[in-house]
């Protein structure tokens, strides 16, 4: 309740700078945060990544184990992502079971990974209808600045690609590197007023009108989306967006990459 | 034994810091066994003529003093004051580590008569203020130009109110407010919080 | 524990006395620690100890939630011990188990005998320990970080709590066990330790050990206690920058 109030007051503060075509961190509009990735982070995962974008850190660890496909795509590995926006990470966060915040996050990062095909899931299946891998996509906040959409979807896509599918220790082979076939990344936009920019910071996500997230592949087409919000977005603010998104999403491609 | 007992110099808890024959135990630091040690990371400090050992925190929690400027949530008014749950010391990002129940009296929100509290302060209001007391029961005043309403809803439709002269404005339902505003309602700048 | 029979390719002690990681029976796995290392805690450490990687975060003293749990004279030290789903090496189910509501208890009540809690009635000292990676040993590298995480949060303490194992593999009593000799040894003995005062603040046992074979343990672990204690210390050094000389005992007369 009490930090709601400071948040009502920072956004008169954040859309007088708006007005004057800056930031509270002196970033354009169109400007992403600093970003490291740090690659095989945990060794207790099959593949792991750590991100840090701004002062947003989250770790995301990959485990894989075999199980039964689901009847409906016997030739396909199963994929299961959660995200856990533990209070460890912010005061904003609490402990329990996922609330909708996390679920949300969860899903997002989910169906860009998933719609945009970044795994080749039929090289996940081991015998078809019988064994295929299941993998969990487990994202952990460690430190809370905003936009756990974006760092969530870049260290699942960094820990997928540096992930080893484990088959030698269940005895199914030898080991080899996860299939990946797409790099789809996601690029969020707030609408503040009138104003749209990228990449929020937490005190921008809480007073944005409206939100949306836009993954993309490397080939310019958008693979999933989605509107957050209560406010709402004008048919060419959707397009300014996607075109943010293509351009930046290539610019942390290309990063993940070198 | 030889005691480390040189102002300034950095101490973490637990480290001796004087003993209780010459100093009085101070702020961040606690008496056992005849010896005073640091309860905290800081500097300390010997003060010589109060003879007290003081250990001046790096990273303090935030306990209200006479003095501090505040924002605080007007939660309710009475006729004879305004009930108020401070949410932060301005300048400060970490949370209020004691009491943040706190009251404004009547005769406390301006430098003129108000009857009412109601009249200058209304639940859902963010006020600056600057706490007069804080102990046995937190106390806060609003008088002064700095001091007073810094954001304020509409009493009906809970629309943020803009200024307009000396009073407030519902853009929405078109009618005006009165409070006890600060030189800066809705215009003031967030000062960069420190750790 | 002692109930898993050692597989053949495992060698708890090989004939040189050295254990499966080549450490002798009294030396302790590499240990590094950093204090604040987040920014939205009020104060944070991160342990490396061997193969655990352990963050810690502390929020507060502040208003206390759920309000039922406040005491008006003092301030409650809550912990919560998580552990991530990826931390070990067969998936762990997210969110907490028995075993993280036990350790989450006996940490906050090590940890409240150290914090001056009555000077903060009505509040909530939350401390959150997260394991990111698990290896032998997290709810004493979890204990070391959170005492750091308090120091860095400024919350007043009348010491630094540090903590250690002992334990007994391949009949050997030996310091700070590995996670083979945690997996296949015969016993373990977790010690929280405040040094000044010489406390013992965290106490479990599980396993067979004889009088002689736990009095050793339990010695080896205070040891390895203050070992630890000296490392949390660098580390507030370094993130206060107490400088060289601060530490340094002045010659007699001179103060």
């Amino acid at each position: 309740m009490s930090k709601d109030v400071m948040a009502d007051l920072k956004r008169d503060h954040i859309v007088q700078l708006l007005s004057k075509g800056t930031r509270v961190d002196g970033r354009a509009f169109d400007e992403m945060r600093p970003l490291t990735v740090e690659i095989n982070y945990v060794l207790s995962a099959e593949g792991s990544a750590r991100v840090r974008l701004g002062k947003t850190d989250v770790l995301v660890g990959i485990k894989m184990m075999v199980g039964s496909p689901f009847p409906d795509t016997p030739n396909s590995g199963v994929m299961t992502t959660n995200a856990e926006l533990i209070p460890l990470a912010s005061e904003t966060f609490e402990s329990g079971p996922p609330d909708q915040e996390s679920i949300e996050v969860s899903r997002v990062i989910d169906r860009g990974i998933r719609e945009g095909h970044a795994v080749d899931m039929k090289k996940l299946c081991i015998e078809a209808g019988k064994e295929v891998w299941i993998m969990f996509l487990d994202i952990h906040a460690l430190d809370f600045d905003g936009n756990l959409f974006d760092a969530g979807n870049i260290g699942a896509l960094a820990a997928l690609k540096s992930a080893i599918v484990p088959a030698a220790r269940a005895g199914k082979g030898e080991d080899y590197p996860m299939p990946i076939s797409h790099e789809p990344i996601s690029v969020t936009a707030v609408k503040i007023g009138e104003h749209l920019l990228i990449d929020p910071t937490h005190d921008e996500e809480r007073v944005a009108d409206a939100r949306l997230t836009v993954a993309t592949l490397e080939n310019g087409s958008i693979c999933a989306m989605q509107k957050g919000g209560s406010g709402s977005l004008k048919m060419d603010e959707v397009f300014k967006i996607i075109e943010m998104s293509r351009k930046r999403g290539a610019e942390v491609r290309a990063k993940l990459s070198g | 034994m030889i005691y480390l007992s040189r102002t300034g110099r950095k101490v973490l808890p637990g480290d001796e810091v004087a003993i209780a024959e010459e100093y009085i135990s101070g702020e961040g630091t606690y008496e056992a066994d005849g010896r005073i040690y640091a309860s905290a990371v800081g500097e300390l400090d010997l003060d010589m003529s109060e003879k007290t050992a003081r250990v001046i925190l790096e990273n303090p929690p935030i306990v209200l003093m006479d003095g501090d400027v505040v924002f605080a949530d007007v939660t309710d008014t009475k006729p004879a004051m305004a009930i108020c749950s401070v949410v932060a010391q301005e300048g400060k990002k970490r949370s209020i580590s004691s009491e943040t129940l706190a009251s404004v009296h009547v005769s406390k929100i301006a430098s003129s008569y108000v009857e009412d509290a109601g009249d200058l302060l209304r639940a859902g209001d963010l006020v600056r203020a600057q706490v007069i007391q804080a102990e046995p029961s937190v106390q806060l005043t609003t008088s002064g130009p700095h001091f007073g309403v810094i954001r304020a809803l509409c009493t009906v439709c809970r629309t943020p109110l803009e200024r307009k002269g000396r009073d407030l404005w519902c853009t929405r339902c078109e009618h005006d407010e009165r409070r006890k505003l600060a030189d800066d309602y809705r215009e003031f700048e967030l000062a960069k919080p420190k750790h | 524990m002692g109930g898993t029979p050692i597989p053949n390719d495992i060698k708890l002690l090989d004939e040189n006395g050295k254990r499966v990681d080549g450490r002798r029976p009294d030396e302790m796995r590499p240990i590094k620690i950093e204090a604040g290392v987040l920014n939205k805690a009020d104060g944070s450490a991160y342990v490396e100890w061997g193969l655990n990687k352990v963050l810690a975060a502390v929020y507060g003293p502040r208003e206390c939630h759920p309000r039922h749990l406040q005491n008006t004279t003092r301030a409650l030290v809550q912990c919560h011990y998580n552990m991530a789903a990826f931390s070990v090496d067969d998936r762990k189910r997210p969110g907490p188990d028995r075993r993280s509501h036990e350790i989450s208890k006996i940490t906050s009540e090590a940890l409240t005998h150290v914090v001056f809690t009555e000077y903060f009635p009505r509040t909530s000292i939350d401390v959150y320990i997260e394991v990111l990676q698990a290896n032998a040993g997290t709810r004493c590298a979890g204990l070391t970080a959170a005492s750091v995480a308090l120091a860095d949060a400024g919350v007043p303490m009348r010491d630094l709590v540090a903590s250690c194992a002992a334990g007994k593999a391949a009949d050997t009593v030996m310091v700070d066990l590995g996670k083979e000799e945690d997996n296949f040894g015969q016993a373990d003995v977790p010690v929280g330790y405040v040094p000044r005062t010489e406390e013992i603040v965290l106490l479990q046992m599980d396993g067979e050990l004889t009088h002689d074979e736990y009095t050793l343990s339990l010695k080896m672990a205070i040891e390895g206690c203050k070992k630890v204690y000296e490392e949390q210390r660098n580390a507030l050094k370094r993130r206060y920058q107490v400088r060289s000389v601060d530490a340094v005992e002045e010659p007699k007369g001179v103060a």
